[in-house]
């Protein structure tokens, strides 16, 4: 049989349907699964990009303490990388669609270009693509140190 | 609206090709994600068009699934979803839909709705509360499409 990815973290919304838009919208997920009640609200979703699979939760749906960052100052808990083919467009995609920049876009010294940016609800996400070599600041520690 | 379980992939196949496949060879990807540990056993075909049957056959003994209501290739069909022994009268149904994405490949929605049609105490529910019972159904159809997938990439290859 057929499997998933073996790890799908969650994220807790207050309004998943507005979230499961949104985060096709701006950061280009791709809906996986999902059920909705009478009302058609989304209890449950899964949202794809590329091999990457990421849960939607209704928060306060089976705690109280399942809280979205919007209800807490922004105050979050946890924090998704992602690795995108284009990190440039995907930047570009997401202010387009209104998404917050924390973190401008720049070169890591460890080899990866990315930016961090929050999402409808405040949760921090980071997006990142591989430098094609090194990054100057690895260079000049590869220099320094003789390793280049 | 309607309690419905959505779950969508990305085949490599274009929509027509996609269309026939998952019509055509139903039974080749619907094995996969048996609900309730149930393990499946039959063959399935489709007799194309609305009003034919979704027929699940068992050695001499043939079942019908439901109905087919749409029938629009490439673009969708959507079928009447009934497990075998449940009895006539209310009962959910299957949309699936196809749309271009990118060269050679489709994007495939399958919507399965109407659970709200069911009274509580209907077997297809299997004594369970409405959130289990789609969650069950949602983890079934992504392990079914996961299987059409591997299927249309076979297929191709």
């Amino acid at each position: 049989m057929t499997q998933g990815p073996s790890l799908i973290p969650g994220l807790f919304y207050d309004d998943p349907n507005a979230a499961v838009e949104w985060l096709a919208k701006a950061f280009g997920f791709e809906l996986r699964m999902s059920y909705t009640d009478d009302a058609g609200r989304i209890g449950y979703a899964e949202l794809e990009l590329a091999d990457g699979v990421v849960a939607i939760r209704q928060s306060r749906g089976h705690s109280p303490h399942d809280l979205s960052p919007r209800g807490i100052d922004t105050t979050n808990t946890a924090h998704v990388q992602v690795a995108v083919h284009d990190v440039d467009a995907h930047h570009a995609r997401a202010e387009q669609a209104g998404a917050r920049v924390v973190e401008p876009l720049s070169d890591k010294f460890y080899g990866l270009r990315s930016y961090a940016v929050e999402d409808c609800e405040g949760h921090r996400w980071t997006f990142e693509s591989h430098l094609a070599g090194p990054a100057p600041e690895e260079r000049r520690w590869r220099r320094s140190e003789g390793r280049g | 609206m309607s309690q419905r379980v959505t779950v969508s992939t990305r085949v490599a196949a274009p929509p027509a090709e996609a269309f026939a496949l998952f019509t055509g060879e139903i039974g080749a990807w619907w094995a996969a994600g048996a609900v309730r540990g149930a393990r499946f056993h039959g063959e399935l075909r489709f007799e194309p068009g609305v009003g034919g049957r979704l027929l699940k056959t068992v050695g001499d003994q043939a079942f019908e699934i439901g109905r087919v209501k749409g029938w629009e290739p490439p673009a969708r069909f959507v079928f009447e979803c009934r497990e075998q022994g449940e009895p006539a009268g209310p009962c959910t149904e299957v949309e699936v839909r196809f749309a271009a994405a990118g060269a050679g490949a489709t994007r495939v929605t399958l919507e399965h709705r109407g659970f709200e049609a069911l009274p509580p105490d209907h077997p297809a529910r299997g004594g369970l509360a409405r959130e289990a019972l789609l969650r069950l159904w949602g983890r079934c159809w992504t392990e079914r499409l996961e299987q059409a997938k591997a299927c249309v990439e076979r297929v191709r290859r």
